[in-house]
């Protein structure tokens, strides 16, 4: 995984970011172009699919009834859960645990308190609805902009998810499931990720493996909607001048809602599409 | 409820096939720009992505590797979205870990590994969605990923599952025909040119007299599988 690079080609890549030119063009708070489609697996309540430059991210949501927990009788559960396919990178073994329990912990904290788990119960105190979001990463790029893409895809797998209506005979406890009514979970205050990568004193989004290999540390922030961070945390080894940062606050506030709402169109359109034409194949 | 028919009087499958025609198989190949090859395979609603890396030295585990032949590693994972019931781990359960032996065995009689000698080939396997008939899809995916990564094979191994319902023998089982009743069900890979079987499986009961026709429905469905990938391949190269 890690990438060797000669000091030289080190150097290059940080005298680019310096320029606010990076070695394939863009600028510092650009993002590569994000392939994603919705509803891509039969077999699930929902699922999405997503390619940012050499990452490709699968997730599939499945739901199954469950017991509420004492305290809370009337909220659902989310679960998140991560497997880094061998087809990933074969490159390190035992890395990949520690790979994917960061991204659990990074977007259960994150997601969880977005989504209104009341709509998830089915009887108050007898039974709920436990969300399976299962992540299956497929192909890995760099590890900064894993966790950007892995919020891209749930995000759109939630919005497509799809939970039969269930209604419980109080009486014999019979559930019986709803024919054409169903639950859609709300996506509407589900937050994005963006990981900013610090390369030499500039901030850049969207690392490649070049530029991770040269940089300092990221910082990631999950950003709603709204322009609220309901996560920040700094992830590698390097240090940061808290100064430069507080730019990058604002910049990364204004990039998140740009992309919340281009996700959003983009979901949209592809569920008018999809009524009209039955698409089958994935993959782009 | 009533049970579902497996087989209509009419001749047709429950889903609309006659006995000795596939699902519809569709494959790709080149689909990571990472791994030396891989490819994408769609035989009906069964999907698997397949990659390989290598012959490559590996850092770990040198003290396995042969001075006169490279040597085969395989895993065959099962994402936790890919059944209609959830599965808990995606791999490492007994059926997996069943699955990985028999590609390796399939693909180490398969390819020239003689010319790659203290070297490693990596065959990476992904279900991403599983509708019965997941090792032949397998297979298949294996052998047009190892044909993308440029490794020398003896012929292009296709894999076709045969089934017996109602007596009548019928190709490329979906997950319904699978599961549905005590069907025997039996799996052949194949070099085709020369029509030599290199792994075969059978599961369920199956009467003597049956075998013949079991296995000779299997080797042809083996050879449209061949005839389908054959022209993938080409179009490939054509590009």
């Amino acid at each position: 995984m890690d990438l060797i690079l000669s000091e030289s080609e080190k150097r290059f890549i940080v005298d680019g970011v310096k320029d606010n030119c990076r070695v394939d063009g863009r600028e510092c708070f650009d993002y590569r172009c994000i392939d994603v489609e919705s509803d891509v697996i039969s077999s699930c309540a929902g699922s999405g699919h997503i390619r940012l430059g050499n990452c490709e991210i699968m997730v599939g949501v499945k739901c199954e009834f469950s017991e509420p927990s004492l305290d809370e009788s009337d909220v659902g559960k989310l679960e998140f859960f991560v497997d880094v396919s061998p087809n990933a990178s074969p490159l390190f073994d035992r890395k990949k645990d520690s790979i994917s329990n960061n991204l659990i912990a990074a977007l259960s904290h994150s997601i969880t308190p977005c989504i209104d788990l009341h709509s998830l119960c089915v009887e108050k105190g007898k039974y709920v609805w436990t969300v399976f979001i299962d992540i299956l990463v497929l192909e890995l790029g760099s590890r900064p902009n894993l966790l950007d893409a892995c919020a891209i895809a749930v995000k759109a797998a939630l919005y497509n998810t799809k939970i039969p209506k269930v209604t419980i005979d109080c009486e014999t406890n019979e559930p019986t499931v709803s024919e054409n009514e169903i639950i859609r979970i709300d996506v509407s205050r589900v937050p994005l990720f963006i990981t900013v990568t610090r390369i030499g004193n500039q901030y850049v989004v969207d690392a490649t493996q070049e530029e991770e290999a040269s940089s300092i540390s990221s910082v990631l922030f999950a950003i709603t909607p709204d322009g609220e961070i309901t996560h920040m945390k700094k992830v590698k080894y390097g240090s940061l001048c808290p100064e430069p940062l507080k730019d990058v606050f604002h910049k990364v506030k204004d990039l998140a809602i740009d992309m919340h709402r281009n996700l959003m169109n983009a979901l949209i359109e592809e569920s008018k599409v999809r009524k009209s034409t039955n698409k089958i194949s994935f993959l782009f | 409820m009533a049970r579902i028919e497996l087989f209509s009087d009419e001749g047709f499958r429950c889903d609309g096939r006659r006995p000795h025609e596939l699902r519809k198989m569709s494959c790709r190949l080149g689909t990571f720009e990472q791994a030396d090859g891989s490819s994408y395979v769609e035989m009906g609603n069964t999907r698997v992505l397949a990659t390989v890396y290598g012959p490559r030295e590996t850092k770990s585990n040198r003290s396995r590797l042969l001075f006169d032949r490279a040597i085969i590693n395989c895993e065959y994972s099962l994402a936790t979205f890919s059944t209609p019931e959830r599965r808990r781990k995606p791999r490492g359960d007994f059926r997996s870990i069943e699955i990985t032996n028999n590609l390796k065995e399939v693909y180490e009689s398969a390819i020239l590994t003689e010319l790659y000698p203290y070297s490693q080939i990596d065959i990476f396997l992904q279900v991403l969605q599983s509708d019965g008939s997941n090792y032949s899809a397998c297979i298949n995916a294996a052998t047009l990923a190892i044909i993308n990564a440029g490794i020398p094979i003896k012929d292009i191994v296709c894999a076709c599952s045969a089934g017996i319902i109602n007596d009548t023998p019928m190709v490329d089982l979906s997950y319904i025909e699978e599961s549905m009743g005590s069907n025997a069900m039996l799996t052949v890979a194949l070099l085709p040119k020369e029509k030599q079987i290199l792994s075969m499986e059978s599961s369920g009961r199956i009467h003597l007299e049956a075998m013949d026709s079991l296995v000779d429905t299997a080797i042809n469905g083996c050879m449209d599988v061949n005839n389908i990938m054959k022209g993938t391949v080409l179009n490939y190269v054509m590009e």
